[in-house]
């Protein structure tokens, strides 16, 4: 296997920034960050990851998807802004449910390296 | 006081092979000074974090250094950079702030007059920080100081952060907004990627 790094900035603009650079120069980052991170990290998505064409692969934590599910008011505004947002950035995004979903992540990778855009997976409560 | 211009021909002069990472302000001067391929505008790649693309590149690139240019502005806008830098900054990043006080970029606004950076970035933990422990932080208030600087930093073992204290009198250059995919594939294949 190869080696696995990993990198823990303050904020998730951080993390969107370093990965730029680590793919910049050579290497290949996965982002792993929760839902409100998304929204925390829009600047640097938009400039380090949308304009420049930079493959950034993002693995999201969805947030309030399983309160969402269960019914349980009120619901995280989290849950239902995640999509639209990721749509709006016009990221591809695939839902990552459950151990039977996994292939999806070479999904999400193959589509980045094919367009050199952003792209995500979600998961929620049930993948374990 | 440094004026600017004069700071980065020395460093345009002092380096020799370096990944430069240059944003805001800066960014309209150091084309007067350098055209190298190892040369990267981040203008307008995401405020606050050239330092943090720049710990990025020095990580995949460990056989070569990377600085980093960095406004005081942005820093205040992503200090919590400094504590990554004291945790996971190799030995071959160096930071350069280039602290004049404003948010040059925007309309000279004034930032807070009574923030140490230096203060800040020790009690992040770079001075002995870093992947190797080997971390400095350091002023410059003189040319002849980041002169010596610049030759100490680019070849001991960092990460470096400088705070460089600079004015500008020069006249700047109109922004020019080139192709943001078009820079990193210029890097890319500078280095052979």
């Amino acid at each position: 296997m190869d080696e696995l790094r990993v990198i823990s900035p303050t904020r998730e603009g951080e993390g969107i920034a370093i990965a730029a650079g680590l793919w910049t120069g050579g290497r290949k980052p996965l982002v792993v960050l929760q839902n409100t991170g998304l929204m925390e990290a829009g600047d640097a998505l938009r400039g380090c990851g949308i304009g420049p064409r930079i493959p950034l692969r993002l693995m999201i934590g969805w947030r309030g998807f399983a309160g969402a599910q269960a019914g349980r008011v009120p619901i995280d505004s989290a849950y239902p802004a995640t999509e639209p947002l990721l749509a709006a950035w016009n990221i591809p995004t695939w839902h990552l449910m459950s151990d039977a979903d996994l292939d999806i992540v070479d999904a999400m990778d193959d589509e980045a390296m094919r367009t050199s855009l952003p792209t995500a997976v979600l998961t929620g409560w049930a993948f374990r | 006081m440094i004026e600017r211009l004069e700071l980065l021909a020395a460093a345009a002069e002092l380096r020799t092979n370096e990944i430069v990472v240059m944003t805001m302000t800066a960014t309209l001067q150091w084309p007067q000074v350098s055209t190298s391929p190892l040369d990267f505008d981040f203008l307008a790649f995401g405020m606050g974090h050239a330092s943090n693309f720049g710990l990025g590149l020095a990580l995949a690139q460990p056989d070569r250094r990377t600085i980093a240019w960095k406004g005081d502005g942005g820093l205040l806008m992503s200090l919590g950079s400094l504590a990554t830098l004291a945790q996971h900054g190799p030995e071959n990043l160096i930071v350069i702030l280039l602290e004049n006080r404003t948010y040059e970029m925007t309309g000279g606004q004034p930032l807070p007059t009574r923030v140490d950076f230096e203060a800040l970035a020790r009690a992040a933990g770079v001075e002995g920080g870093g992947t190797g422990g080997t971390g400095t932080v350091e002023r410059w208030s003189t040319i002849v100081e980041a002169r010596h600087g610049l030759t100490r930093i680019l070849v001991e073992p960092g990460p470096h952060f400088v705070v460089a204290s600079v004015t500008n009198s020069a006249p700047l250059p109109p922004v020019a907004h080139s192709d943001h995919a078009a820079r990193v594939t210029n890097l890319r294949a500078a280095l052979g990627l």
